[in-house]
Formats: C-alpha cells, structure tokens, sequence
C-alpha cells in the first residue's frame, strides 16, 4: 500500500514537472475559407419535442394502468385550471411547460395509479414480482418500460441499471417487492420519457 | 473468432432495437398527436411485428372517434369556443332551503322580496291558492311538490305562486309569453316548463358550445372540404336546445331560435346526447354566425380579429411597429379607417368587421334587411325635421358629430363608413370572406401553419408549410388529409 502511494506520488511529481513552461500559441490567419450551415444535414427542421397536454397524461395513464386518479372524478380534471388549461375565457392557450406543479401532480398521480394497479395485478408483470433474481427483474423493468415509455424490450440502455438499483435500494430498505415495483412503476411515469414525446 | 462472432450478433441486436425504438416513439407520437393517448399493448405489438406504423392502422387512427375529440378540441383553440353569456334571468329559479321560487316575481306574487313558507300550500275548495296575509300586509304561501321537465321521476317542492300551471290568467294573457310573465295567476307552467334553474342553464349554454363541436365531427364524417364545413348552413340541436327554444325563449330572446319553433324536433330536455340536424334559412353562414361565435366574439371588430388570426394567420401591426398620432386633433373623426393613430390597423379592421354587418353585437340575432335595409331616407332626414322614430334612432345614423359622419346619415349604424365597394361585404356577410380566402389560398395556407403549429411545434419553414398547403389544396380542401400528410412527412419523424 505504502508503496503504491509512493508510485503515484512520484508519477504526479513527473506529471507537473513535465508541463512545459511557455506553450506556443496557434497561429491567427484572417483567410476566409468558406460559408455555411452549422449542421448542412438538417435541411429540414424535425418535429419539436414536447410535454403531454393534461388530458394526454390522463388518458394515457388511464389506459395504462386501468385506474382512474380519484376514482370516479378525475383529478387531472379538477386540477386542469390549476395546470394551465385553457378555458378560452382568461387563457387561450395550454401552459405545456415542464413546471413544478405539473411534476407534483404527476408524482401524485403516478403514486396512487402505481398502487391500484399493483392491486389490479392484470398484466403488470411478465415474470415473478416476487423473485429478486436478476433475469426476472431486468424482464420486469422491461416489460414495464415497454408499456409506459413505449420503449421497445431488448435493448441495453444504461437506464436500465438505474432502474434496477433503484428496485434493489428500495427491497433492501423496506424488504418488501411490492415497495419496490411501486417505485420503479412511479419512476416510470414521473421519467421525461414518459410525459415528453 | 469465437469474439468477432459475438460482435456481430450484439451488434445486429442493438442496430434492431435501435430501429425499433424509433418506430415505438414515431407511433406513440402519432397516437399522442392524433388520438391523446398512447398505443394500447396489443397496437404496440402489432406495430413491432409489422416493423412499424401501418398505413392501414393510421387510417383507422384517423377514422377514430379519439381523432374527432382531437379535432375538436384543436378548432376549440381556433374558435375559442366558450360561452358565459347570462341568459334566463327572467325565468330563473332560485332555491332556499330546498324549496325552488321565481325570484324576479317575489315581490309581485307576496309584495316583498321573500319567499314562500317551508309549510305545504292550501288550497279552497275550488283549488285557488290560499296564501296566509302576514303582519305587514303581504302574503305567504306554501309550497306543493311539483315533478319538473328536467327529473320528472322526482318531485321537488316549488313555492305554490311559482307553480301554477295555468295556460291563461284571468285577464286572458297567455302564461307562456312575455305579458304572462307580469301575471299574478301565471306560473312556471306544467312541469315548470317555463322556467330554469342554474344548473339548467348551464346545460343549455354548454349545449350551444357543444353545436360548434359538432359541426367539426360532421365535417370529418361527411369529409366536407375545409370551407365548406365553415359555411355550411345548418345547425344541429338536442334536447336542452330544443326546450329553451320552445318555452323559455319567449321570455328572454338572449339567444334566439335557429329556425321556426314549430319545425324544431321533439326532444326531451333530458336528451342532452341526442343531436338533430336542422336546416336553417339563408340568412345562416356556418360557423361565423352560429350562437357559439357570435356570443364569444360579440363585436364584429372582434369577430373580424379573430378570424384573420385565427384562419388567415395575420394579425393587425401598425406601420413601423408603433402607434402614433393619437393626440394632437381637436376633434378626432368617429371614422377609425381615417382617424390618425388607428388608421394602420383599422383601415383594414374596419371593411373586415362589415362582413357582420347584418348580425347584432353582443347578440345573435340577425338584422333582416327586409325590416332594416341598409339606407332609409326618413332616417337621414329625421333629425332636420323632428321626425326621428325609436326605429331610426336606434338603427340608423340620424345625426353627424363630426363631418366625416354626414355622408352616411341615414344609413344602418352598422354600415356607417363603409365605402361603396365594401358595402358588399356587409350585404353579403362572412361567407364571402371564407369563398376569397379559399380562392386566393390563405385559408389552406392558414390551416396548413395552424395544423404544423399543431403537430411538430413549429411553422416558420415556409416551403415545407407550403407542401402541407399544396396536399391540403390536391385533397379537396380535406382536414384528415392534410393531418395525414404532416404526420407522414420527414419533417414529423425526425425529433429535434
């Protein structure tokens, strides 16, 4: 150990000295060299990505999950003149900004929509909820990926991992799956790939 | 080897899902765009298994009743459709401790403001109303259950002045017309038909909105060109409509009938669903002049704004950005095409709000020009001699406050201003501004920048804006297929 310390302090010392004193400078020319796009491919602008309008995130949570946030009533709908949703009176046209008080209402939504549908238990999972091995819960995270973000199963996106060690902190401080599945599923629908498209 | 392999396989693997995945969020786009929500779990394996969005799913996308709701709610923005407009304050019922009474009559039924007692109402042996005498002289009656139009399997207690049912008084006047509504012995009529309650008013002010909607969903089952479907005459109606124009009209004319009450359909109040298409006569333009537009936007400087933002996508700039000259004149000209200051925006506003020339402002009704035609010479003249009618004074220009008002005494208020050549935009109403936009092509360019803004959140790039035009134009002015044609343009499939 001491001598590894000693090898790495003796390899910074090297790394210092070495620096020159005085780097030369790059020459300036005044030549014009030519005229032209930052990105010549993008002729064309592409379709600008954007938040789900209020009611987009209510039906689609709907049918995703099969539940209704606030049961009979939806809330989406109690709270729309609080999100931004015009009543062509006063507001014309839909707040669609990523704003802290959509973000709340969505974790709300998604918290309460995750535990009804858990409950449901209808086609939530393709392997044991149960089971902490790893294959079961990638297939799991997948499978719920696919059904609320869209995103096709097979992939190796590092997100993942993220979800997976999210499922794994919270097993390992509550000791429950189902807390666990409740996260993740939440995660899902608060992720950006869910509400922007 | 063994590794090369391997690299092939997890390479082909990864290009897959790649492609995959764009093919996953291009149909979530379409679905959230289209139909405002994601694909359903078996549309998503279906678009994996045939490699992506089939033309054949995104016509049944496009046929969808979600794509109507979408639709519509895209022309409510267009439209601003809403109303709030106080109708049926006459007829209105109100409610204290659960008991339903005719506020604008307390005082002539009882001689003051209060209501009836929380007791039940008697009656002599000939059935008349037996109200108690209080101590200062006025009368209190009591209440009798009545089953009302809009819950007839309900009873509901109605104060007993309110709820006669009477066709006629005692002086002949008919219950249900406007001289009945001053009656002692006249009432809300049979089932209390005559009257309204907020929640009722509600239903019916929600109903003329819900007509323009409906406009929009015929348009995308019958496939009407753009511009038709804007001008079409006709109206639909359902069963809140139908009971307003029939028994409560008489009595408040906030909104008037579309068409003769007689050939209205028989509809229930209770059929707020059932929607009838009615024909209207030609004084009716679509959309400018249904209840829905004219109430929301109730000025015609108002309506004209809107509609040249709304679908000519052009807005009123004054020259150099800033508005000047607005001091200075000693007597400003009532004429605002000529009044400097105004006259950037207004000598353009102004030929614009004629064509709502013959439609009453804050108000529906239509000025006939059989009763109001456009120049009567007594009015021009009235003023000089002494003559001017309530019907002159309140219609036509009888008097000049300024020079610039004088060539036009005489002439419908509405029309005062007007040059010769832009009276004909006010004798022939909004229809002729749709037609010009649909001939010069500002109207599909409009739809084509407003459907862009809609979809890929952008419209400035004019060449591809006027490819969307030019398929609008191809396709007989046809909505779906210029939403169609956005969605499967390069433009709509690359994210940005």
């Amino acid at each position: 150990m001491m001598w590894w310390l000693l090898a790495c302090s003796v390899q910074e010392s090297e790394k210092i000295e070495n620096i020159p004193s005085e780097e030369p400078l790059p020459d300036i020319t005044e030549e014009v060299l030519d005229q032209g796009t930052l990105d010549p491919s993008q002729d064309t602008q592409g379709r600008v990505v954007k938040r789900m309008r209020v009611d987009q995130v209510r039906d689609s949570m709907e049918q995703i999950t099969g539940t209704v946030w606030g049961n009979n009533n939806s809330k989406w709908d109690l709270y729309a003149q609080s999100l931004g949703v015009p009543d062509y009176q006063q507001r014309m046209t839909e707040d669609r900004s990523p704003s802290v008080m959509f973000q709340k209402f969505l974790n709300d939504a998604a918290t309460e929509s995750c535990a009804e549908w858990m409950e449901a238990d209808t086609d939530m999972f393709v392997a044991d909820a149960t089971s902490l091995e790893t294959s079961d819960v990638l297939s799991n995270i997948e499978h719920l990926r696919w059904l609320i973000q869209g995103h096709a199963k097979g992939g190796e996106a590092a997100i993942l991992q993220d979800y997976t060690a999210l499922h794994q902190s919270v097993w390992v401080r509550t000791d429950s799956t189902d807390e666990a599945w409740h996260t993740v599923c939440v995660a899902l629908f608060t992720h950006p790939d869910f509400w922007m498209y | 080897m063994i590794i090369c392999i391997l690299s092939l396989v997890w390479a082909d693997e990864n290009w897959s899902d790649a492609s995959l995945r764009d093919q996953n969020q291009y149909a979530r786009s379409v679905s959230l765009d289209l139909r405002g929500r994601v694909p359903t779990k078996e549309e998503m394996l279906e678009i994996e298994a045939s490699g992506g969005l089939s033309d054949q799913m995104l016509d049944v996308w496009l046929e969808s009743e979600d794509f109507e709701e979408q639709v519509v709610s895209y022309h409510r923005s267009l439209f601003w459709n809403k109303l709030s407009t106080q109708v049926v304050t006459r007829r209105r019922l109100g409610r204290s401790n659960n008991i339903y009474y005719m506020p604008a009559n307390r005082n002539r039924y009882r001689g003051n403001t209060i209501t009836c007692g929380d007791f039940e109402a008697e009656f002599d042996e000939e059935g008349l109303l037996v109200p108690q005498v209080q101590e200062d002289g006025t009368l209190q009656e009591g209440w009798v259950y009545v089953n009302p139009y809009w819950d007839p399997e309900n009873p509901i207690k109605m104060c007993a002045f309110g709820a006669q049912d009477t066709e006629y008084s005692a002086s002949g006047v008919a219950c249900n017309t406007l001289d009945g509504h001053a009656e002692l012995d006249c009432g809300c009529g049979p089932g209390l038909q005559w009257c309204y309650s907020n929640p009722l008013r509600a239903d019916f002010t929600d109903s003329v909105v819900q007509e323009l909607d409906h406009r929009v969903r015929k348009m995308l089952r019958e496939d009407l060109p753009y511009d038709e479907f804007l001008v079409q005459p006709f109206a639909q109606v359902n069963g809140p409509m139908v009971h307003y124009f029939k028994y409560i009209y008489p009595f408040d004319t906030s909104i008037s009938p579309y068409n003769a009450v007689d050939e209205l359909p028989d509809l229930d109040y209770t059929e707020k669903d059932t929607w009838v298409t009615i024909s209207l006569d030609e004084s009716a333009q679509g959309v400018f002049t249904s209840a829905a537009w004219l109430l929301r936007h109730q000025t015609n400087r108002g309506r004209a704004n809107r509609f040249y933002g709304g679908f000519l996508c052009k807005e009123f700039i004054p020259v150099g950005g800033e508005i000047e000259g607005l001091s200075g004149t000693e007597l400003p000209s009532p004429d605002l095409s000529r009044r400097q200051g105004c006259v950037d925006c207004h000598a353009r506003l102004e030929p614009m709000a004629a064509y709502w020339a013959r439609w009453g402002e804050a108000s529906q009704q239509y000025i006939d020009p059989e009763l109001f035609p456009s120049y009567v010479e007594d009015c021009a003249t009235c003023m000089t001699l002494g003559t001017c009618s309530s019907y002159c004074r309140n219609n036509y220009v009888v008097e000049a406050t300024h020079p610039d008002e004088n060539p036009y005494l005489g002439w419908l208020k509405s029309y005062a201003f007007l040059r010769d050549v832009e009276r004909s935009n006010a004798d022939i109403g909004p229809s002729l501004w749709v037609h010009d936009a649909a001939e010069d092509g500002d109207l599909a360019s409009c739809a084509a920048h407003n459907a862009s803004e809609w979809l890929l959140g952008w419209s400035e790039q004019g060449d591809v804006r006027d490819s969307y035009a030019n398929a609008f134009i191809e396709t007989g002015l046809s909505f779906r297929e210029l939403v169609r044609a956005i969605v499967r343009s390069d433009a709509y499939g690359r994210n940005q």
